[in-house]
């Protein structure tokens, strides 16, 4: 889905070139890529880019510090739940913002991720504990508490990450041929099979009563770290080649495929990355609250990532950062208002249940009104510096499309899901 | 298996299609005209079932408490296509989808709100709670015989419906090409609100014979015989409505046939048969066994 495009820039095929690699035109042209732009024009850009991030990172570290340094308990593990679910968040913007199959199943790798970082760490002691007979003897005694602390905690996110990676390029292969409706009710079944497998396979997962006493090795700095390399990472991706891919096959299949974007291969990517990230989140989620239960991974969870993505703007990884932390942060405030309030003339009672319906409402009346959330496909990531996409197409890269050599081509249908039909 | 096990089986796989049928018509039918996903068919069954535990608490007779419970469901689903579904037509698939996916997440959480949490003792009314005896030592009960007979029932209704009625007719056609249709005078809203209505009555009723059937309801009923009511459209093929009835039985009868027939530690895992053999169909025959819908393939 994502906002509706305008109709040109995306149809229009790369002329000369063989590969993918050639911006002109593609619909993620960026000012900085364009050929038109002049050189020195290009120049500054990046430099000024690359102050911004470096700026950006030390107000970022200032910030946690400062955090480390006054905020209570409390208040640093949400500071750090903005972080993780950024990382998601971003996850899913890869996966399915950016080629627009949409899947529901992105929670179930959230669970993997969880499952398997949380086994690695698990002390032996609490493994033979909690009586999980059905782990294999080398992972049974698996003792991580010899390892510093941080390097444990990184092992569990890159196997957690590598391993729900490798579930998706393997649930991948088939379901990324699928599109538009189809594709969200497999990715569904998806997320129930690993459901339903967390909840039933005993001797591993310890069912419905899940995993307890996980070392708690999620810190701040750790969850902010992998929510800069998640957003770097998807950066790179979404002005490489893969990621124009990813772009043109979302706005029109049957274009994308004429120019020989090899789609099924370009989602598969997409899908795979996506679940890497959220498998790496899964992890430090879990060495957050130091349990992993298999309710934590369903619908409600999807539902409230699907927010994030969508009010943020689906495709646009500052979107997915924004809403990440207004959705983390905002039933804090909502729970004020489900455990009652006393305004003096006015009291409300306590209403359980509240702030999620907030939550749904809100949701619907953005689907309504601003169906392309707040920054539709547009990303304000290096400090209002470099506006990229489509929302200010330069007039550089306009005048590529010219009716003399592109004939016809004003008068394509608008229809993102043309190819899907 | 012995022949009078089977016999029973047999029944309550009967039963249990003919509820996913209910449910999977009204989905079938509003995914054929607005290629909506309508996650939040299940809250409507839900509700039907709390309006007929809160009729039936004043003490109105069961004959009261069912029409009211299913003019509820009506309501709602009508309520629903103009609030949150109607401004959102011609928006993409997937759009629509989500916003189904919201309201389904806030009926929810206001029936917590409302209801609390606690599962609630459906008022199954005592002639719907024996048994039959039937020869050869097989035993059914009344639920299962009275929920096939509506199913049934209302089947045969609706098929005269959408083949006899001009309404009917104008339902198919639009769900042919609703372009087309609007171009022929079909007044599409009229369309989409009459498939609202029967559909969401139709859940009403499923909430009823579910509610008796497993006794209790509670908030977060609706999820489940939503959930299988949406995997026997998709064997069916999206948008048949013969072919979500279809589909809703040869589920009934997987589900129940897997059960008994599974090794015992791997019957916990029927959601994940069940919910695998439905990708396996949307990769080999995304179009289901009677679907008219082009499949979205790449």
């Amino acid at each position: 889905m994502g906002p509706k495009p305008p109709a040109a820039g995306s149809e229009q095929p790369a002329p000369t070139s063989p590969t993918w690699g050639e911006p002109r035109g593609t619909p993620a042209a960026t000012p900085r890529e364009n050929e038109g732009a002049p050189p020195d024009r290009e120049r500054q850009r990046t430099s000024a880019g690359g102050i911004a991030v470096v700026v950006g990172l030390v107000l970022l570290g200032a910030f946690l510090a400062l955090a480390e340094g006054s905020f209570n308990a409390y208040r640093l593990q949400l500071v750090t739940l903005v972080a993780i679910n950024a990382v998601i968040a971003v996850g899913l913007t890869v996966s399915s913002g950016f080629t627009g199959v949409f899947s529901l199943g992105q929670i179930g790798f959230l669970a993997i991720g969880a499952y398997v970082g949380a086994l690695l760490t698990l002390p032996p002691q609490w493994k033979g504990e909690m009586f999980l007979p059905g782990l294999p003897a080398w992972l049974a005694g698996l003792d991580l508490a010899g390892w510093p602390p941080q390097a444990a905690l990184l092992l569990a996110c890159l196997v957690g990450g590598g391993i729900a990676a490798l579930v998706a390029a393997v649930v991948g292969a088939p379901l990324m041929r699928l599109s538009g409706h189809y594709v969200a009710v497999a990715t569904m079944g998806f997320l129930i099979i690993v459901n339903s497998v967390a909840v039933n396979w005993d001797t591993v997962t310890r069912g419905a009563r899940g995993l307890s006493a996980i070392p708690t090795l999620t810190n701040a700095w750790v969850a902010y770290a992998w929510a800069v390399l998640a957003v770097y990472v998807a950066w790179r991706l979404r002005v490489s080649p893969f990621g124009r891919a990813m772009i043109a096959s979302r706005e029109n299949l049957i274009a994308a495929r004429a120019i020989g974007v090899d789609v099924l291969r370009t989602r598969l990517l997409a899908f795979v990355v996506g679940a890497f990230f959220t498998g790496v989140a899964g992890s430090l989620l879990a060495h957050q609250i130091g349990t992993v239960a298999p309710s934590a991974f369903y619908f409600a969870t999807t539902f409230n990532v699907i927010i994030m993505v969508v009010l943020g703007g689906m495709g646009s990884i500052t979107g997915a950062v924004v809403g990440a932390a207004i959705l983390t942060l905002a039933p804090e405030y909502l729970r004020d208002v489900e455990d009652g309030m006393d305004l003096g003339v006015l009291s409300f009672p306590a209403l359980f249940g509240l702030s999620q319906i907030i939550l749904a409402v809100g949701f619907i009346l953005v689907m309504i009104f601003r169906p392309q959330g707040l920054f539709g496909d547009r990303e304000l990531g290096l400090g209002l510096l470099s506006r990229r996409g489509r929302g200010r197409r330069t007039p550089e890269a306009r005048e590529d499309i010219t009716p003399e050599l592109a004939p016809g081509l004003g008068e394509m249908p608008e229809d993102g899901a043309g190819g899907a039909r | 298996m012995n022949p009078s096990e089977f016999g029973q089986q047999l029944v309550n796989a009967l039963s249990l299609g003919s509820i996913y049928a209910l449910v999977a018509v009204g989905l079938a039918m509003v995914f054929g005209i607005l290629r909506l996903i309508n996650f939040a068919h299940g809250e409507v069954l839900m509700l039907g079932a709390f309006a007929a535990y809160y009729a039936a608490a004043v003490a109105l007779p069961f004959w009261l408490v069912a029409p009211l419970a299913v003019l509820t469901t009506v309501v709602v689903g009508v309520v629903m296509e103009r609030v949150a579904y109607r401004p959102l037509r011609g928006a993409p698939d997937v759009a629509l989808l989500l916003t189904s996916l919201g309201v389904s997440i806030a009926l929810q959480n206001l029936a917590l709100l409302l209801f609390g949490a606690q599962p609630k003792r459906f008022p199954t009314p005592a002639a719907m709670s024996g048994q039959i005896a039937l020869g050869g030592g097989v035993r059914i009960s009344t639920v299962n015989l009275v929920t096939v007979g509506t199913a049934l029932a209302l089947m045969v209704g609706l098929t005269l419906f959408v083949t006899r009625t001009p309404l009917g007719l104008s339902m198919r056609a639009t769900a042919e090409n609703a372009l087309a249709a609007q171009l022929m005078g079909i007044n599409v809203t009229t369309v989409v609100v009459t498939a609202f209505v029967i559909g969401s009555g139709l859940a009403g009723v499923a909430g009823l014979l579910w509610g008796a059937r497993v006794g209790r309801i509670e908030p977060l009923m609706g999820f489940i015989p939503v959930l299988k009511a949406f995997v026997a459209t998709v064997i069916g093929g999206f948008g048949s409505i013969p072919g979500a009835v279809l589909g809703a039985y040869l589920l009934g009868f997987a589900e129940i046939f897997l059960v008994a027939l599974l090794p015992g530690d791997l019957t916990s895992y029927r959601d994940a048969f069940i919910f695998g053999g439905l990708i396996l169909i949307l990769l080999l025959r995304p179009r289901g066994i009677l679907g008219s819908t082009e499949p979205e393939k790449i």
